[in-house]
């Protein structure tokens, strides 16, 4: 069942058994030559740590998922040191028992295999194969692991299981940084290439270059985690769609700020062609209380001459279809009010309004614009007009 | 990565000294001068609050972009006095100062970049790395590097925007731009955060 699963996993992931196998064996080898250059699996994945939500998935199919999941973004080295890590944590964490044998019971296996053995564990191509080389790949990382680290396997049960592996990990020492250096030259599926990819990686396991990279790419991939937490919207897996949903948004941000700023002193400038822009804008990325905001900032952005353009193009569409118009004019953040509310209103605040002509004229403008309809027209459609114009109001006696 | 609370409260302080600054200048500016003073007010403010509250998290003392943010302010004349008084004399002098030399060194960082791109070894470099990157090798090897080609040059597209966008961004490569993405992302937020309470502070106060 479970490495049906795996294997269902695999050929979504990659597209193929192969191609998913593929990239698991490109992605193993390069923690293992961390491993091999003396770090500690704890500092690699320290930048992992930000993906809290796989820390707990000690199931296999829980990783693996995980893995595929992350596993564009996380440039393929992530989703290892994080299986690295969680198997640390397995043998770690439990205190004895279950969780550490469940974690360590394939090692024992792996011990008695011969070097060959590992290899034609990975060469094999089939699904079972697959999965108990990949299980047996990373149970021969987290050993190797365990070899050169053991306090953080302080646990009793586990003390034994790690020294006895110690002599496998001799072992597995040998051909472990080998596949490790495939990595950096970009390993393969047939053999020949496995043997070159042996020798060559032996030589660029220490390679300062493709540790410096790696730890680049790490970085990388650490930031765009962080990034995709903070917009919304992303669940795009895929580097290039996730700096548009980014660009995307910092436009939207800046865009925000302008309106707000220009809302906030109720400026009437000639921004009429933003407007329709930001009325769209505004709905569809929802910050409920944004829209409100770039409601408000829409209204104060028609100028005087803008809005008798306005009132023609209303008039025109009113005369076809009433639907149509009023959602015209609800696009340019405008309603129709009776005429005698709005001298009311306008009438109540002339007075703050008078040190601001400007607004006065668009108070007056506001009544005209209603005239194209019959007298008994809709009742505020929005209420962002009248506050609009209280808040200019405010802001002015502020000042 | 949510803004801490003590950056908000720095921010808004900041903001709302910088606002009386430029309320008291702009009995007789227009109303788009007014529009474009309350966006660099804010603007100046976000910046000052990062720089002032973050000394812990950043290695700098201000982040890239927020240096970027204020020289682009101080380099147009007509906010000086406005700058002025808002971050205070030897403030300006800074931003102004930083202002001619990030011109030069970006000039100059764009220059020597424009020659890296043309130059043969950077092409092979990047050919090789496009093969020690593409993991595939073996059969479908060319088509995925193909891919992996394409792929690369969306990003790099895409980077290229990003740049334009943040300032301060269009001399710096990839891992320091996606930081500075970030702290700027986080800035934008809470300034539209800060920016809208304002306003419904000031809209409620009327009723």
């Amino acid at each position: 069942m479970q490495p049906s699963g795996r294997e269902m996993q695999g050929g979504g992931g990659g597209g193929g058994q192969d191609d998913f196998f593929d990239q698991m064996l490109s992605t193993l080898p390069a923690a293992w030559s961390d491993l091999g250059s003396g770090k500690s699996p704890w500092e690699l994945p320290a930048g992992a740590g930000a993906v809290s939500e796989d820390a707990a998935a000690f199931d296999e199919a829980a990783l693996l998922a995980s893995r595929l999941r992350h596993h564009q973004i996380g440039g393929g080295e992530k989703p290892l040191m994080l299986h690295l890590r969680d198997l640390h944590g397995i043998g770690a964490g439990s205190g004895g028992g279950g969780g550490d044998d469940a974690g360590f019971m394939p090692l024992p296996l792996f011990t008695d295999r011969a070097r060959d053995d590992m290899d034609a564990a990975f060469k094999s191509p089939n699904a079972a194969g697959a999965d108990q080389a990949l299980y047996n790949g990373f149970g021969a990382a987290g050993m190797h692991a365990a070899a050169v680290h053991q306090p953080p396997f302080g646990q009793g049960g586990s003390m034994p299981a790690a020294q006895s592996f110690g002599g496998g990990a001799a072992a597995g020492g040998g051909p472990a940084p080998a596949p490790a250096a495939g990595a950096a030259s970009g390993g393969g599926g047939a053999a020949p290439p496995r043997q070159q990819r042996q020798r060559a990686r032996r030589g660029q396991a220490t390679d300062p270059h493709s540790i410096a990279e790696r730890l680049r790419r790490e970085r990388i991939a650490e930031r765009m985690k962080a990034l995709q937490e903070l917009v919304p919207n992303a669940n795009k897996t895929d580097k290039a769609s996730m700096l548009d949903e980014i660009i995307d948004y910092v436009k939207f941000l800046q865009l925000q700020v302008k309106v707000l700023s220009m809302s906030r002193l109720g400026g009437a400038t000639a921004v009429g062609p933003l407007v329709a822009s930001m009325a769209s804008e505004g709905n569809g990325n929802g910050n409920g209380t944004s829209d409100s905001g770039n409601g408000n900032a829409a209204n104060g952005e028609n100028g005087g001459g803008s809005l008798q353009v306005t009132e023609q193009q209303v008039a025109r569409l009113m005369e076809e279809d009433m639907g149509t118009a009023m959602q015209y004019l609800q696009g340019k953040g405008l309603c129709l009010m009776p005429i005698s509310l709005a001298s009311a209103i306008s009438s109540a605040t002339s007075s703050s309004l008078l040190s601001r002509p400007s607004m006065g004229a668009m108070g007056g403008a506001r009544g005209p614009l209603h005239d194209g309809g019959s007298p008994a027209s809709p009742p505020l459609v929005n209420g962002g007009d009248d506050s609009r114009t209280i808040k200019d109001a405010g802001a002015g006696g502020k000042q | 990565m949510h803004a801490p609370r003590k950056f908000k409260k720095a921010f808004m302080a900041q903001l709302l000294l910088s606002l009386r600054e430029a309320g008291q200048a702009s009995k007789s500016m227009g109303l788009r001068e007014r529009r474009d003073a309350v966006r660099l007010s804010s603007d100046v403010a976000m910046a000052l609050a990062s720089a002032r509250a973050r000394p812990s998290a950043a290695a700098l003392r201000s982040t890239a972009w927020a240096r970027a943010l204020v020289a682009r302010h101080a380099a147009e004349q007509r906010n000086e006095a406005l700058l002025r008084r808002i971050m205070g004399g030897a403030g300006y002098e800074m931003a102004a100062a930083a202002a001619r030399v990030r011109k030069e060194a970006r000039s100059r960082r764009i220059v020597r970049r424009s020659h890296w791109v043309c130059s043969g070894a950077a092409g092979r470099k990047r050919r090789s790395s496009l093969q020690l990157a593409a993991g595939s090798g073996g059969g479908g090897g060319g088509s995925r590097c193909s891919a992996m080609a394409a792929a690369r040059r969306m990003v790099r597209a895409r980077l290229q925007v990003l740049r334009s966008l943040v300032p301060g961004g269009e001399a710096m490569r990839g891992l320091s731009l996606l930081s500075e993405t970030l702290d700027y992302v986080v800035c934008l937020k809470t300034q539209v955060e800060l920016l809208q309470c304002l306003c419904k502070g000031s809209r409620s106060q009327l009723g």
